[in-house]
């Protein structure tokens, strides 16, 4: 399904010229990071918002910011910012609106998640009934803000001054314009502390190092209206860390960085994790006696995991700070036998911390810690004897205070709890399998006729059944053209910093067949362009065995060198030592791979030509094609496209042994584009076929005119983020990768996923033929 | 006669602890004077097992560091230019098969694939060595033996052995030891006491968790000796596992913060 804008003719009916121009010219760009549905959304919010009446320049700023919108935090919350701008309606003036939509880039890149900025949308909805002077010099100032500040903290920040100055308008405004000395202390006492997503690439590594296997972690917001935050958790086999942690440093401690916290707690989780092994059963317990039991099942998984680690206990201690003098409620008591349970050289002589450190040593005594069970059988017993002192207990308050313990939900959540499962978290695929069967199972099943492509399960007969019809084979008639077996591929996910194995499906399929006569007419066409570059393309021959001389010691005597050595022997003069020489043979050894996007938008027409991309493509195909067959170098050309991770579609044009002749030539001719880019799996299976050439040097140019993207992905930084892995991977096998980017606005990305000096954004799509040869020659002279 | 060969020999004899039965294979292997190839991670001891079966046999070892440069003529030998004339100097390859040593070419595949035939002839039951340059065919010294060795983790693609070449030898793997015997090495060779031995060689096996996530290769037994070797000198334990196993091995700030990490977990 694809939506065209001539479609919506009554929306632009109803719009001013103005804007739609405007409209039409952000539409190219909408298509890119919108899908049908997004687009769909987008222009109902172009109407809603003409529909408020506030003037074409409000209009016209949700045309232009929407879709920027979508391209840092994907498309789903172009609706919500759409319901945010209506509601707002209400509330204020158009101005003001304008100036949201048009920060909403901005707090989108910072913010970096969807989730995150639905909330900002709240956070912002709330303020306008408190501060509405404020809001727009705190717009003004949203980078600043953002800078320093999670959304907890500005959200913070923002109330404070808006209930200091309720009434008092002028100050509102100084305040939020970051310009009153309150307003600046409030902000550095908001600043944030260390953010998960700056050391999670650490912490990964960390507790892959520790336990050898890998632990998804993902940022929640937890820090909203107290600087606490919530507390780490365990949900769906993902240890959910707080986004950011400040500096634990109370008072008469040695200070603990945000770093060592984030450790501290993501050990302590991966440590359940690993050591919880069953579940503990809730049945028949009061919310009082599970406090207690979580609190020896968290000194239970910590002293096995101290027995493998010890400097994890240190580590640990220091974020203990209960002493003996606590004892208000029943949290305090259960800070301090938490602490007594980790730390040995705490003193505490209360009777009910001595029965717990007992009972525990004689739990590990008993050598029974392997077994929660124990954890039960002390919790309940300990709960007990708590009940001798008289202090009630709060579910609420009454938790630990240590900052990196988590809230246990983990080992009490006990249904459907899977253990297996906890260790494949984050890996989950859907695999469809090729079945093999002989002709009579296949005869004798039925034929399930609603079965669609994405079925668990395909039948294939081993050997080709030709029907009556002449050269039809079942296998290919059940599908719409025989494809290869699939190729899986991982792909790099940067949000948890790990590749997720076997994530993508490649499937080989071979392209139709065109008419030659198309590629005669370019070869004809640009004849005088070939003939330009036969000039270059001669001097790029091999050179063929090389003789160095003048060695002192080369592989064989050069004979020259010596009669003239031993001339000056026999002459009494000082001989030349350097009398051997070796050869080097010198050869072309590059390998050459050409990379065409074939995704639907290089069915786009030229600006102001007839032909369209995929026309331009092909001509610099058969271009490159002539030039590289005269040279001699072996090459190859291949195209993909996708659509969803499970068919990453990859056509092979030309092969490296294959001769420049009709066969190639006619696949290049019928080549069609279709669906989306999903460029790092099509990487990764190129430098498979590069892998297998001997040539010493490989390059792989990929041609494309827009960024990564898929169906399936919302995230546009994804897909970016596993290119340039993919683009790392192949390196690793000796492939030099080189973009070739007819998207004109492509530097910044394009840079960054293949490097600073492997890209050439073409300005001039029109003379892409020419370039690609001549590109061609540069690289491999 | 054979005094060239006489600086080869290894008079002293080198520690080695053996993991499993490979002294008896490599011994048995020499008896019938089958070519040996051994593959292991760097640093796990392939040199240090060549020297003590070298020692225990009593006969030379040569040893040639292999690059990518080095030509045939860098084994089998050259004529060089003297007052005299020219002169024929034998290559190490050529010392080993004439004067009956054992010929151990370290990281065999980081030569030229075309370099490593010439050793063909002398892997078969031929056992001769044409110098094709100087118009002699060397009869190899009943006691000459070749063994090679090489990594298989971290080459490319583009290195590695032929089938030609690989299939004239019997292989032996080495790998990283037991926590237990690692220990002893590491103790034995450093001077360090077993409960500091031991936290290094846990520290080695967190690193080898992170081998292929970050890291191209774990600790490798020969680093957990040098960081023990500078504890035994008085150094903190933490500085001497930032200097001799954390900092050399890596250079991305993460991966080093993530070590660090768990080498604070032990000290």
């Amino acid at each position: 399904m694809s939506i065209q804008l001539e479609d919506y003719a009554e929306l632009l009916e109803s719009l001013s010229e103005h804007s739609r121009t405007a409209l039409n010219a952000n539409w190219h760009e909408a298509t890119k990071v919108l899908s049908p549905r997004g687009l769909d959304n987008y222009l109902k919010g172009v109407s809603a918002i003409r529909g408020l009446g506030r003037g074409d320049s409000l209009v016209e700023t949700w045309i232009e910011q929407a879709p920027q919108v979508a391209k840092e935090v994907g498309e789903d919350v172009v609706s919500d910012l759409a319901t945010a701008s209506l509601m707002l309606a209400s509330k204020t003036s158009g101005s003001v609106i304008e100036l949201l939509l048009a920060t909403a880039p901005t707090a989108a890149n910072r913010l970096g998640d969807a989730e995150l900025f639905r909330k900002y949308l709240q956070f912002l909805n709330t303020l306008i009934a408190q501060a509405p002077r404020g809001v727009r010099p705190m717009l003004d100032k949203l980078e600043v803000l953002f800078q320093n500040l999670t959304l907890g903290g500005l959200r913070r920040w923002a109330l404070w001054g808006a209930h200091a100055h309720r009434t008092n308008y002028e100050e509102q405004i100084k305040y939020f314009a970051l310009e009153s000395k309150e307003s600046l202390a409030m902000l550095q006492k908001e600043r944030k502390g260390t953010l998960l997503v700056d050391v999670q690439r650490r912490i990964n590594m960390y507790l892959r190092a520790l336990w050898a296997r890998d632990f998804f972690m993902r940022p929640t917001a937890g820090d909203y209206e107290t600087r606490e935050g919530l507390k780490p958790y365990i949900e769906d086999y993902l240890l959910h860390l707080p986004d950011a942690f400040d500096d634990f440093a109370p008072e008469g401690h040695e200070p603990v960085t945000g770093l060592e916290l984030y450790r501290a707690a993501a050990a302590h989780c991966a440590a359940h994790v690993v050591e919880t092994r069953q579940p503990i059963s809730a049945e028949a317990l009061n919310p009082m006696q599970m406090a207690v039991i979580s609190v020896i099942e968290d000194a239970r998984v910590e002293t096995l995991s101290i027995r493998r680690f010890p400097g994890l206990k240190a580590m640990w201690a220091k974020l203990h700070t209960a002493t003996p003098g606590q004892g208000a409620s029943m949290g305090d008591y259960l800070d301090r036998l938490a602490r007594a349970l980790l730390d040995e050289t705490y003193r505490d002589d209360d009777a009910w911390i001595v029965q717990g450190r007992a009972l525990f040593a004689q739990a590990v005594a008993d050598n029974r810690l392997a077994d929660n069970a124990v954890s039960w059988d002390i919790g309940v017993t300990l709960a007990h004897s708590f009940k001798d002192k008289n202090i009630p207990f709060n579910p609420r308050k009454d938790v630990l205070t240590a900052p990196y313990r988590d809230d246990n939900r983990y080992f009490w959540e006990f249904e459907e709890f899977d253990f297996d499962k906890a260790a494949a978290a984050g890996y989950e695929s859907v695999k469809q399998v090729r079945k093999y069967v002989s002709l009579m199972e296949m005869v004798n099943e039925v034929d399930n006729e609603l079965a669609t492509d994405d079925a668990q399960e395909i039948w294939v007969l081993p050997t080709e059944f030709y029907l009556d019809q002449e050269g039809v084979s079942i296998n290919s008639l059940e599908g719409k053209e025989p494809v290869s077996d699939p190729f899986h591929y991982s792909e790099w996910d940067y949000q948890i910093q790990l590749e997720r194995p076997a994530w993508t499906t490649v499937l080989e399929k071979r392209g139709k067949l065109g008419d030659i006569q198309l590629i005669n007419d370019i070869t004809s066409q640009y004849k005088r362009e070939i003939h330009r570059m036969k000039f270059l393309l001669d001097a790029m021959q091999p050179q063929g065995v090389q003789r160095i001389r003048k060695l002192e010691d080369g592989d064989e005597i050069d004979i020259n060198a010596a009669i003239a050595s031993f001339t000056d022997i026999r002459l009494g003069n000082q001989p030349d030592p350097r009398i051997m020489m070796r050869s080097v043979r010198k050869t072309r050894d590059f390998s050459i791979l050409v990379l065409l996007d074939l995704s639907e938008s290089t069915n786009d027409i030229v600006h102001g030509q007839e032909y369209s991309v995929l026309d331009l493509t092909r001509r610099a195909c058969v271009l490159l094609s002539d030039a590289i067959s005269k040279v001699g170098d072996p090459f190859a050309i291949h195209g993909f496209c996708s659509d969803g991770r499970h068919d990453v579609e990859y056509y092979r044009f030309k092969d490296f042994d294959q001769a420049w002749d009709e066969a190639p030539k006619a696949r290049l001719a019928g080549m069609t584009g279709q669906l989306s880019t999903r460029m790092g799996s099509a990487i990764r299976h190129a430098g498979h076929h590069l892998k297998l050439q001997r040539s010493a040097k490989k390059l792989l140019i990929v041609i494309t005119d827009g960024e990564p993207a898929d169906i399936d992905v919302r995230d546009p930084q994804y897909l970016r983020y596993d290119t340039k892995k993919a683009v790392e991977e192949v390196a690793k096998f000796g492939v030099t990768t080189y973009c070739m980017s007819l998207d004109p606005r492509a530097d910044n990305y394009v840079s960054r996923i293949f490097g600073q000096k492997n890209y050439m954004v073409v300005d001039h799509v029109q003379r892409l033929p020419e370039k690609l040869p001549l590109l061609y020659a540069g690289l491999t002279r | 006669m054979s005094h060239i060969v006489d600086q080869y020999r290894i008079t002293k004899e080198p520690y080695y602890r053996a993991v499993a039965d490979e002294v008896q294979l490599f011994e048995a292997a020499y008896s019938v004077r089958m070519p040996m190839m051994l593959k292991g991670p760097t640093g796990c001891g392939k040199t240090r097992f060549v020297e003590y079966m070298a020692h225990k046999l009593g006969k030379p070892l040569i040893t040639v560091a292999c690059n990518e440069d080095m030509t045939a003529s860098d084994l089998v030998g050259r004529f060089l230019l003297s007052a005299s004339g020219t002169e024929w100097q034998d290559g190490p390859l050529a010392i080993a098969a004439r004067h009956g040593a054992i010929c151990y070419l370290d990281e065999v595949v980081e030569a030229r694939q075309d370099t490593t035939v010439v050793i063909h002839p002398l892997t078969d039951n031929r056992r001769v060595l044409p110098l094709e340059k100087k118009g002699e065919l060397v009869n190899a010294h009943p006691d000459f033996q070749i063994v090679i060795s090489y990594n298989p983790g971290y080459q490319s693609l583009m290195k590695d052995l032929k089938q030609s070449t690989k299939q004239r030898f019997g292989g032996l793997d080495f790998t990283y030891p037991d926590h237990a015997i690692e220990t002893e090495i590491v103790a034995h060779e450093s001077g360090v006491d077993t409960g500091i031995a031991g936290k290094l060689v846990s520290i080695a096996e967190r690193s080898r968790n992170l081998k292929g996530h970050g890291l191209d290769e774990g600790l490798s037994t020969r680093m957990l000796i040098y960081a023990g070797s500078l504890i035994a000198k008085g150094v903190a334990p933490m500085a001497a596992c930032r200097v001799a196993l954390v900092r050399p091995i890596t250079d991305d700030p993460d991966m080093r913060d993530a070590l660090d990490a768990a080498v604070s977990t032990f000290f």
